[in-house]
């Protein structure tokens, strides 16, 4: 019966304590009043140590390397971030305790010591998570980016090493500091991109704003990789990984809904498409489809409604431990997965993701945060019992590893109807005619070759198109040659080896065909023009 | 008569089959529902996505079986010949064609190339079943190239066990004539028996096959008048020009269309009696001019002893230009089907796009969906309106639109929404990158979407729908 909510755990690196690597020859002994026991990792931005602090609690602590220190107004920032880390809500992130400057002169954070396997070290140790754990997962680091975005921060680096699987649920580490550090180093200006290459969101390497939806990006592309077991922008350098992330859409793998359909939302290149941390919590938790546009004022009350209710079935059973939920659809099931362009009809959408708590003058939103950071905070709780049951379990039992029951397809409920802000997969009549034009797919784009055409300029996208013709008469196709308009307004003309769209079509008629484009590197297709008065929303 | 093959069907089980609901599955097809493709005791819904992709075959086309209507998961169908661009589940009809309790579906692929005919269609009959691969019959006419053999079904229960299934092929070639049109019938039961071919040449068969006719564009299989037991059947020639007896080519009213009637198309065996059904013949509201299309769509139902037929001309001019009619026919003794009602928009497109049958409420109404969107104008179009007589008998006004915004019908329907309780199932193709299916049920919608297809993905999910 537990097998179903099963996390393997390396009990060995669980019970090896404290489970640091020993200190190396440069460590200092000491940082402020914190004794070094041992290291927890080191990265770009510097080294974590585990330490001990003065009343003899265990702590981690995060010093960021000396060159970040040569920006004279650096560890103001650092501090000031930190001061604003302080004020996330601890349940699903390590706490910030603490903060100064050491010996030498670089700023500090002591954060609680999280006991745990990271998320990267599970999955490769082990392979992709089971769906019920999966989903756990999904929900604790969904939960703690809605506390983290909630309290106006970002975190920026969210990525599998940096979510950690412990006994008391999955818990998101490392934040806080990025932001700082981001300021004094940009992409553009030191050619440097802070993140980790690989996790990185389009809008991050572009060297644009950093918005919550940045992190919603990464959650997409960390859920995607707990699922698969496979990186989605793969392996290689930071150039090739920065490349890919502007050109081709991650490899997302086979997911279970609602999971599916959340990450491909979340990993949208357009980062005002993607939903909220708030919007996740509620799709996981309660099954109503999110809105796009949560700060969406009308949305409010009845979603609230909606979503305490839910939380309190998650209290009344969907959450109780194992046993029951074999016997009953997993909570998964019962999620309304939105479609991908699904938007709040009517509801205008909102160019980005607003970044919370820059508009305090907004009492009624801040209000509403507030209880859904509530409801995310029960919702973590319930979740937080599963994962440390079956932990626990786990631990004395080495199965684990039989798949759980498939939820089904995409198949859950949706009391409202997906609707199309795309005309992918929408049939177009032409105007005038029984002819219709569809594009099934979204393009696939920065191929280097496709048959005979090599890409020139950066990658070739690639968009499909089928036209019928549904009347009694042969009907004449009035196009233009067809032209692609990317994110930037360019054009580009199609290459001589696509497939034009016919003259004339007769009646029963359908003819298959693909275009061609060549676009720069970092450019995304967006309207697709074949006729004055046809447009394709790509 | 031609035998024809059954076959092994490839089957993407995409959903496992261990969650509540469908255990039950694995005690056969005893204990099935009235329209329940596996046998566990929940209706099913069949849902056409004819330009999904599957196994990396561009435009091959699926059919996804909603079990439990999509509370138990999804089966996915697959052509046992796909390839790509065949359009397999551009039309779905179901039926009890064999001795089991488990529903049958019948899937038209009028795309499907075949002995180097390009375009000829095909079309298949899945056999349910409680697990395992559904066994599958291939129906397959004389092949001809463009012809679209597929692009419309019907299918009904035969007194003497197995079924009737009728195929569309209005771009068959027939006598000479350019897309003029015919119906094929077969007799399956676990083997197909090909049994006749119907143009409007064929002797007693009202109507002359003409360029463009387009014969057998929609087909409704029930009981019209012809002998008691006996199954007609209702075709639609949305093209059909009206311009008097004999043949003519582009003259009188182009395109106004007509439905005929054959009667007792099974035990006729080649000498057929029918009759032809008219816009203008219907009443004195519904002037008939070029265009209407009447016969786009067709459904028929029985309801308290009588037999009933409605016919739609989605072009015909009413409120507006072009707003729509649907015709009400109801049987009336033998060899006679009487215009009964009309309904047409107060105000906006009527449509007629697709037609259905149900009964909400235990009362018998219909159905009408609208077109797809324009590019000029996408995004909100009505869905359906149920007419809902006010008294049974009356058959009354048209009701308040039940309108959904945002999103297109292009067919609506289901086998089982003239049972008690039952919801009508709307296909919205065009809703979301996919497209969606809504279940309509007591004023309230659920919208379900596709099933994961191996190796592909969903375009049109909706397209056509069955149940």
């Amino acid at each position: 019966m537990d097998d179903v909510l099963t996390v393997k755990i390396d009990r060995h690196g669980l019970s090896r304590s404290p489970g640091a690597e020993p200190l190396r020859a440069g460590d200092p002994p000491v940082i402020g009043p914190y004794r070094l026991l041992g290291r927890l990792g080191e990265g770009g931005m510097g080294t974590v140590y585990l330490a001990t602090a003065p009343t003899g609690r265990v702590v981690a602590v995060k010093v960021v390397k000396a060159e970040f220190t040569q920006d004279e107004n650096f560890a103001a920032r650092f501090h000031a971030e930190v001061d604003n880390a302080r004020r996330v809500a601890s349940f699903c992130t390590a706490q910030v305790l603490d903060n100064g400057d050491a010996e030498d002169g670089r700023p500090y954070m002591v954060t609680e010591y999280i006991a745990g396997v990271p998320l990267s070290r599970q999955i490769a140790t082990y392979g992709p998570l089971e769906p019920g754990a999966l989903t756990g997962v999904a929900l604790g680091v969904a939960a703690a980016l809605a506390a983290i975005h909630v309290a106006g921060l970002v975190h920026r680096d969210l990525k599998p090493a940096n979510v950690m699987l412990s006994m008391s649920g999955p818990r998101v580490i490392d934040f806080g500091i990025a932001r700082a550090l981001d300021a004094t180093q940009g992409f553009t200006r030191a050619g440097e991109l802070l993140g980790s290459p690989g996790w990185w969101a389009p809008e991050q390497v572009r060297g644009e704003e950093v918005t919550p939806a940045t992190d919603i990006f990464a959650w997409g592309c960390l859920v995607a990789y707990a699922g698969s077991g496979r990186r989605p922008y793969g392996f290689g350098d930071a150039p090739a990984l920065a490349a890919r992330v502007l050109n081709t859409s991650p490899d997302l793998g086979s997911l279970p809904a609602p999971l599916d359909e959340l990450v491909r939302r979340t990993t949208h290149l357009d980062a005002s498409r993607r939903p909220t941390a708030q919007d996740l919590l509620i799709a996981l938790v309660g099954g109503v489809a999110p809105a796009l546009s949560p700060m969406d004022a009308e949305a409010s009350a009845a979603e609230m409604t909606v979503t305490e209710a839910l939380v309190t079935g998650v209290w009344a059973g969907a959450w109780e431990p194992p046993p029951s939920v074999t016997s009953q659809p997993d909570a998964a099931q019962v999620l309304g997965p939105p479609s991908v362009d699904a938007v709040t009809v009517g509801a205008p959408s909102v160019p980005s993701a607003p970044s919370p708590g820059v508009d305090p003058g907004d009492v009624a939103r801040r209000a509403k945060k507030i209880r859904l950071l509530a409801v995310a905070a029960s919702a973590v709780i319930a979740l937080t019992l599963v994962l440390g049951g079956l932990i626990t379990l786990s631990g004395g039992d080495a199965r684990g590893g039989e798949a759980a029951a498939a939820p089904p397809g995409n198949t859950a409920p949706m009391k409202e109807a997906p609707v199309a802000v795309s005309d992918v997969g929408r049939r177009i009549r032409l105007a005038g005619s029984d002819t219709q034009l569809l594009v099934p797919q979204r393009p696939r784009c920065g191929l280097p070759t496709y048959e005979d055409t090599a890409s020139r300029r950066g990658g070739l996208c690639l968009v499909r198109w089928t036209m019928v013709n549904l009347g009694g008469d042969l009907a004449p196709v009035s196009t233009v040659p067809p032209r692609l308009v990317d994110d930037v307004g360019d054009e580009h003309a199609a290459d001589e080896a696509s497939t034009l769209l016919p003259t004339a079509l007769v009646p029963g008629g359908k003819v298959d065909g693909i275009l061609i484009f060549d676009l720069p590197l970092r450019r995304t297709p967006m309207k697709l023009v074949l006729a004055d008065d046809l447009e394709v929303r790509l | 008569m031609r035998l024809l093959r059954t076959v092994p069907a490839v089957l993407l089980l995409v959903t496992a089959l261990t969650i509540p609901g469908t255990a039950l599955a694995q005690t056969g097809c005893s204990s099935a529902g009235s329209a329940d493709f596996n046998g566990d005791g929940l209706d099913d819904a069949v849902v056409g996505d004819p330009f999904a992709d599957v196994q990396g075959k561009e435009g091959a086309g699926v059919v996804h079986v909603l079990l439990g209507a999509g509370r138990s998961g999804v089966l996915v169908l697959q052509s046992p010949d796909a390839a790509s661009g065949d359009s397999f589940g551009w039309s779905v009809r179901t039926a009890h064609v064999d001795g089991d309790r488990c529903l049958d579906v019948v899937v038209g692929a009028p795309y499907s190339d075949g002995d180097g005919s390009r375009d000829a269609g095909a079309a298949y009959v899945f056999h349910g079943t409680p697990s395992g691969p559904p066994k599958v019959t291939r129906l397959f006419p004389e092949r001809q190239p463009d012809a679209h053999f597929g692009w419309s079904l019907s299918a009904a229960e035969l007194p003497s066990g197995g079924a009737l299934v009728a195929v569309g092929e209005p771009h068959a070639d027939r006598a000479g004539v350019s897309d003029s049109g015919a119906v094929h019938l077969f007799q399956v039961g676990d083997i197909a028996e090909a049994s006749a071919i119907i143009t409007q040449e064929s002797e007693g068969v009202p109507g002359n096959s003409e360029i463009g006719d387009m014969y057998g564009w929609a087909l409704a299989l029930g009981h019209l008048g012809g002998r008691p037991g006996e199954l007609d059947l209702a075709v639609g020639v949305p093209f059909e020009n009206d311009d008097g007896a004999g043949r003519q080519v582009a003259s009188g009213k182009a395109d106004s269309g007509t439905v005929g009637v054959v009667f007792d198309v099974q035990a006729a065996r080649g000498r057929y009696a029918g009759t032809t059904l008219r816009l203008d013949r219907s009443g004195p509201d519904t002037p008939e001019s070029s265009d209407d299309r009447f016969g786009y769509a067709l459904d028929y139902a029985e309801w308290r002893g009588d037999g009933f037929l409605a016919a739609s001309a989605p072009l015909a001019d009413t409120a507006a230009k072009d707003s729509g009619v649907v015709e009400l026919f109801v049987r009336k003794g033998a060899g006679e089907v009487s215009p009964l009602r009309t309904f047409q928009s107060e105000s906006g497109e009527l449509g007629g796009w697709s037609l259905a049958f149900w009964s909400p409420q235990g009362v018998l109404s219909l159905a009408i969906g609208s077109r797809m969107t324009s590019a000029t104008d996408p995004g909100e179009s009505d869905v359906l309106r149920p007419i809902l007589p006010q008294s049974p008998g009356a058959y009354g006004t048209p009701a308040v639109p039940y309108t959904h915004v945002g999103a297109a019908a292009d067919d609506v329907g289901g086998r089982s929404a003239l049972e008690p309780g039952a919801g009508l199932l709307v296909g919205l193709p065009d809703a979301g990158p996919t497209g969606s299916v809504a279940v309509l049920d007591r004023g309230a919608s659920t919208y379900r979407g596709p099933g994961t297809i191996d190796g592909g993905a969903s375009a049109d999910f909706g397209a056509a729908v069955a149940g």
